[in-house]
């Protein structure tokens, strides 16, 4: 008797108490088509940095898509019809995934090569610059998805450096990077290929933007969405202060892009863009200026968000993408040679 | 902060060593728990789900006090209460509490969560994957002893810390409106970086935790807790979490004198 006691007391505390936090929560969204079109609509509104650059009224378009939703309205449908938001961003950054473990399943991003030539062929490029059977002098750190970096001299002249990050979703340690620009300090002049470096870490990508430089750079600022209403930004101005190295590179140096440089690639250009010495060659580049908040809509769908924008030191919203200096367009019929790196080498020579 | 954190730990320590010892103890919890959570920053939907606890610590109690020091640990798994995503959360945290007897069941005093790490990792997402809540929280307290029964009750008072994640990025609220953000500023990152905590009192940051425990003998006691936490680092976007849990306690040692 005296423990049964003691056992409902304990209950009555847990059953009391267990509850208590959820009642000082908000109740859980609805998960029915209209209420996640709302949720979603309502995310991009409130987070989504860029409606106004990318000339999007939210507004209008919810009101034009909401009525597209009914009882019969599949799965498949509503997706497309929340989709026609995702795509309205022209964003890389931004996406809706119906379920990420499931490859077959629906996603909508952005396609940013759509309407873009090739911007690099590897068997042109291994078999003519940088294959062991071509250039026994390029040095590799494996790792990432085949190499996290390649770099070395070029065949075509021994005095241009040429160095390769293929992406900035890994790690590179900083003795890493020291040794990287220790091989390279001795050339006259640098191609650093970009090509299809489609992002990852951008302090990965200014860490290596601060080996080009010996002096600090202001870069322009970073927009961040701080709060739901319209014009809840903030500006972060942003200087870049130069690596202490002693092998910081200063020469001339000709940045390979195409249109999947993109994310922390944009990083890096709109971090070295005041250099003078240092040049794009190649196709336009992707943008995607801004960070990335992500989440899971009320009924398990995956969105991410640009949140932020990068507006340079010239005023020039960076999002959409940004020109080459020296426009190039590789030739994929001539398989002895990749245009863009030998435009870049006269460039240097 | 480092040095304060020592110092007044030091002064708490020598100042308690100054009383008669009646009973001191060193303990070993092990239980389960159960957490919920919710951040309306970035969704309405409430995560759910159970783990285990874990926590040692050391008691000391005389006709005038009592104090003591406590380190404890909750791992849970909480689910999605709408979909099938996960995130897993883990509590470490070191406690330090003094309570005067102002009665002979009654005890007042304060506790001092010297570290409170509350780390989520949320199951296929990308920047907002981690979430964490670093920082110190100084709690009023009273103890509330009848029978075999100790009834405990803990108000947050204020609160130092710093939360990862502002309205729209993983960056904290004031870094992104005070315009500090960079690539180069480790410090944004770091959970320990003091120049972005900020200083909170109720009611802004309500913070409750309760607890009751029954001594079943000289060695054995079992109890439960209960947390609760609510702030708002964006006015109206919410965070809420509660974790309760329920332990087992052995007294590896217990002496009275």
């Amino acid at each position: 008797m005296k423990y049964l006691k003691i056992k409902m007391g304990l209950l009555l505390f847990l059953v009391v108490f267990s509850s208590c936090e959820k009642a000082l929560m908000e109740p859980n969204p609805k998960t029915d088509a209209l209420a996640v079109f709302d949720e979603y609509t309502t995310l991009v509104q409130e987070k989504y940095a860029m409606l106004e650059f990318k000339n999007v009224n939210i507004n209008t378009l919810r009101s034009n898509l909401r009525g597209k939703i009914n009882a019969t309205t599949t799965q498949k449908e509503f997706f497309e019809i929340l989709g026609e938001v995702t795509k309205s961003l022209r964003d890389g950054h931004s996406s809706l995934i119906e379920d990420q473990n499931n490859p077959n399943g629906m996603s909508i991003s952005f396609d940013l090569e759509e309407g873009y030539p090739v911007g690099i062929d590897a068997a042109i490029l291994v078999n003519n610059y940088i294959g062991n059977t071509v250039n026994s002098e390029i040095k590799t750190l494996s790792g990432g998805q085949g190499f996290r970096a390649v770099w070395g001299t070029l065949p075509q002249d021994r005095k241009i450096g040429y160095l390769w990050i293929p992406s900035w979703n890994v790690e590179i340690s900083d003795d890493e990077i020291e040794r990287i620009f220790l091989d390279l300090k001795d050339t006259k002049g640098l191609v650093f290929d970009m090509r299809t470096n489609t992002g990852g870490d951008p302090a990965l990508a200014t860490k290596f933007a601060s080996y080009f430089t010996n002096k600090p750079i202001y870069n322009g600022f970073e927009r961040f969405k701080t709060g739901p209403g319209p014009n809840d930004f903030s500006d972060s101005h942003i200087t870049l202060q130069p690596s202490g190295s002693a092998n910081k590179y200063l020469k001339p140096v000709m940045v390979l892009t195409d249109r999947n440089v993109y994310s922390a690639s944009t990083t890096f250009l709109y971090s070295v863009d005041p250099v003078e010495s240092i040049k794009t060659v190649g196709q336009r580049t992707g943008g995607g200026s801004g960070s990335v908040a992500d989440g899971y809509l009320a009924n398990g769908w995956y969105w991410s968000l640009s949140t932020s924008e990068f507006i340079d030191a010239q005023g020039r919203h960076l999002d959409d993408g940004v020109d080459p200096d020296i426009p190039v367009v590789l030739n994929l019929e001539d398989t002895t040679k990749d245009e863009v790196i030998e435009r870049a080498i006269v460039e240097l020579q | 902060m480092k040095k304060t954190y020592l110092i007044v730990l030091f002064f708490a320590v020598s100042l308690v060593q100054l009383h008669a010892q009646k009973t001191s103890s060193f303990y070993v919890d092990i239980g389960g728990g159960f957490s919920s959570f919710q951040d309306v920053k970035y969704s309405n939907v409430k995560y759910n789900g159970f783990g285990g606890v874990f926590g040692l610590g050391y008691l000391k109690e005389n006709e005038k006090a009592i104090w003591g020091i406590n380190l404890q640990g909750i791992v849970t798994t909480e689910k999605a209460a709408t979909h099938d995503n996960t995130v897993s959360t883990y509590n470490p945290m070191l406690q330090a509490k003094y309570l005067h007897r102002i009665k002979e069941n009654l005890f007042i005093g304060a506790t001092w969560d010297v570290l409170d790490l509350y780390a989520k990792n949320f199951d296929g997402l990308g920047n907002n994957s981690a979430y964490n809540v670093t920082g110190s929280t100084l709690w009023a307290s009273a103890i509330y002893d009848y029978k075999k029964f100790r009834f405990g009750l803990d108000l947050g008072l204020v609160s130092y810390f710093k939360e990862s994640t502002g309205f729209a990025f993983s960056a904290s609220q004031n870094v992104l409106e005070n315009g500090d953000f960079d690539y180069q500023n480790d410090k944004i990152d770091s959970p320990f970086a003091f120049k972005y905590y900020e200083l909170r009192t109720i009611p802004r940051h309500f913070q409750v935790r309760t607890s009751i425990r029954y001594q079943l003998s000289n060695r054995f006691s079992v109890g439960y807790k209960w947390h609760l936490r609510k702030f708002s680092e964006v006015k109206k976007y919410p965070v809420t979490y509660g974790i309760h849990s329920l332990s087992i306690r052995y007294n590896i040692f217990k002496r009275t004198k």
